[in-house]
């Protein structure tokens, strides 16, 4: 049985363990306030696991709607933020599975490049983006997520099997695959090539 | 326009700190700013919330009939395509008129279909491909040796029609000579089974390999004989048309050669020792029709490996087994990787056809590309036809006016070739 719920400035504080027993209680903020505090880094997940041309913000909804279905299973409220990522990856490994299979299918991938121009003014950087996300395409679903979480979020390797919900070991494996894949295929695309030397040589592209 | 599947540049990444640049830039892009429908959003999830329960078991259930229409759509897609499409031909070598007659030349034609299945026609042979189905094709012998290596699938249905004889096979690889005269027929089995009715075998013969059939229909004689060994397994008809003896089942088949300019890719001239050996070649599995097993060798090798340390000839057989398996992505990088590590090479230009045909039907441009590019490095290859009648066609669809004078150039450098009908009607508008 819920403790009594704590007032709203409680539920406002650093404490993930009261926000917790917030939602399980069905506090009328409690959802409000960890949509606060967690959509921002739910969002920046989807979008960099994702890419640049695909809306975010369905995914983001799909991973809060399956949070607060399932917060009373969560058995360490301490644990929040972790059980944000594993739902976010949950949520996003579905996803591009879906997205293989509307491949494979031969279906047209949703449309690109009309939200690059909002992203990145700059048509170098947005094309490298934009190829950049081909080869993570590449990817299958598990290697993808461990890249980005690695590479891009900069998550510790046990944080990326934590999210993952695999061993440590498993996560290298994926990590060290996904590795040797992005290096060979950003190697054969000449538009990558040429960004990174203008990078690496000169500063901007 | 940088083609975009080029071989790389010298800048080459090899670890991941070199690839920082496009980290930094994934993060400044794409961060964590909240769209302006932000309030949408959160009301949005506070709905759901008082309704989450409802939701997912719609959700399930019609997920449960989404899957079982999508699969059902996967099946049917796929039996559809089998069944209704006919099968694309691939000119190898030589020339195949629009009627389907192969021109006669000084070199054996060579003709690929789209299922892996391999037509060989001698030099001195007549033969017409009669008629192309979703699951076969018919081959019209006048004289003369065809080969045919035909892929084992479910309901395949191939017939060589030898005068009036009909040799009808379902997966096999076999040679059928004909004399000119009609009348006598020699059928050589080297793996599979065929049928072979006509005069003198109205009820039909199976011929299986060992096995080699010899028809006099002129003297009454049918001869159906074991072959001992390979030097016996050579079907043979008498004069006046000159033998060339075809090789034997374990032999690579040096009748399908052609001369140096214009290599048969998957028939594997290029390791006759290997195929004796316990463990066949790619090459040879391909010659057997056995795409799944070379792209799950290649994939259990390592595939990146495979790219990078293979010898050329293993890149090209898994470059075909995962073209004929429907491995495009495995078949493009193969190619990719043929052209990168040996550029300059026959098989590399031919390589840039081969992608063009890849890409043709999710990027046109991009196949254009292709095509322009083996042109140019191979501007009288065995793909020459093919690529500039292909380039046509596509000009034609986006209504490009080069279109006209690519066509004007078809016609004069391929006055027979398979697209001819299709440039003729391009220059009258038609």
């Amino acid at each position: 049985m819920a403790e009594p719920v704590e007032p709203d400035a409680e539920l406002r504080g650093d404490d993930d363990e009261t926000l917790v027993r917030g939602l399980i209680a069905k506090h009328p903020h409690a959802a409000r306030i960890a949509w606060e505090r967690f959509s921002p880094m739910v969002r920046r997940i989807v979008r960099r696991t994702l890419g640049p041309a695909n809306d975010a913000e369905d995914l983001v909804q799909e991973v809060f709607m399956q949070l607060f279905a399932k917060v009373d299973t969560l058995r360490d409220p301490k644990a929040m933020r972790a059980f944000v990522t594993s739902f976010t990856m949950i949520t996003l490994r579905r996803e591009l599975r879906r997205r293989k299979l509307r491949s494979w299918l031969g279906l047209r991938p949703d449309p690109m490049a009309g939200d690059l121009r909002v992203v990145h003014p700059d048509p170098i950087g947005r094309a490298a983006l934009e190829r950049f996300y081909q080869v993570l395409d590449r990817l299958d679903a598990r290697d993808r997520t461990a890249f980005v979480l690695r590479f891009i979020e900069g998550f510790a390797i046990a944080e990326v099997a934590a999210a993952l919900s695999v061993s440590q070991a498993t996560a290298k494996r994926s990590l060290a695959h996904a590795q040797s894949r992005v290096l060979l295929h950003v190697a054969r695309d000449p538009l990558l090539s040429d960004y990174l030397a203008s990078t690496l040589h000169g500063g901007e592209p | 326009m940088t083609d975009p599947r080029r071989a790389p540049v010298p800048s080459k990444p090899d670890t991941l700190a070199e690839l920082k640049p496009l980290f930094e830039l994934a993060r400044s892009q794409l961060t964590d700013t909240e769209p302006r429908r932000h309030g949408a959003s959160l009301e949005a999830v506070q709905r759901c919330v008082e309704r989450a329960h409802r939701r997912q078991r719609q959700r399930n259930t019609w997920r449960a009939g989404a899957a079982a229409v999508l699969v059902a759509s996967i099946v049917g897609w796929f039996a559809l395509d089998f069944f209704r499409m006919p099968l694309d031909m691939e000119v190898v070598a030589g020339e195949l008129s629009a009627t389907g007659q192969v021109s006669t030349s000084s070199t054996t034609t060579t003709i690929r279909f789209s299922d892996g299945t391999q037509l060989a026609v001698d030099p001195a042979a007549r033969a017409q491909v009669a008629s192309v189905r979703a699951n076969g094709a018919d081959i019209r012998l006048e004289r003369g040796k065809v080969r045919l290596q035909v892929t084992k699938r479910p309901g395949a249905h191939w017939n060589v029609l030898a005068g009036a004889y009909r040799v009808h096979v379902t997966g096999t690889s076999f040679a059928v000579a004909l004399a000119e005269d009609g009348e006598q027929l020699d059928v050589q089995l080297f793996s599979g089974s065929v049928r072979v009715s006509g005069p003198l075998i109205e009820g039909g013969m199976d011929v299986t390999p060992a096995k080699r059939l010899s028809i006099d229909s002129r003297r009454g004689l049918v001869r159906f004989q074991a072959v001992a060994s390979p030097a016996d397994a050579t079907p043979t008809v008498t004069p006046p048309i000159p033998e060339a003896p075809l090789p034997s089942p374990a032999a690579p088949d040096a009748s399908t050669a052609n001369d140096d300019d214009t290599p048969v890719r998957s028939v594997s001239k290029k390791r006759p020792a290997k195929a004796q050996t316990a463990v066949p070649s790619w090459s040879s599995r391909v010659a057997a029709g056995e795409f799944d097993l070379v792209v799950s060798a290649a994939e259990a090798r390592g595939l990146d490996k495979v790219y990078q340390r293979a010898p050329l000839v293993d890149l090209e057989a898994l470059a075909d087994a995962a073209r004929y398996a429907r491995r495009s992505s495995v078949a493009r990088d193969a190619l990719l990787a043929m052209r990168s590590r040996f550029a300059g090479s026959k098989p590399a230009k031919q390589a840039a056809f081969l992608l063009g045909r890849l890409v043709e039907d999710e990027s046109a441009p991009a196949a254009l590309e292709w095509y322009e590019r083996y042109l140019k490095e191979d501007p009288d290859g065995v793909h020459a036809s093919q690529a500039l009648g292909r380039k046509m066609l596509i000009l034609h669809r986006q209504g490009d006016a080069a279109a006209t004078s690519t066509a004007q150039d078809y016609l004069r450098r391929f006055p027979s070739g398979s697209h001819g009908p299709s440039a003729r009607r391009i220059l009258t508008g038609n």
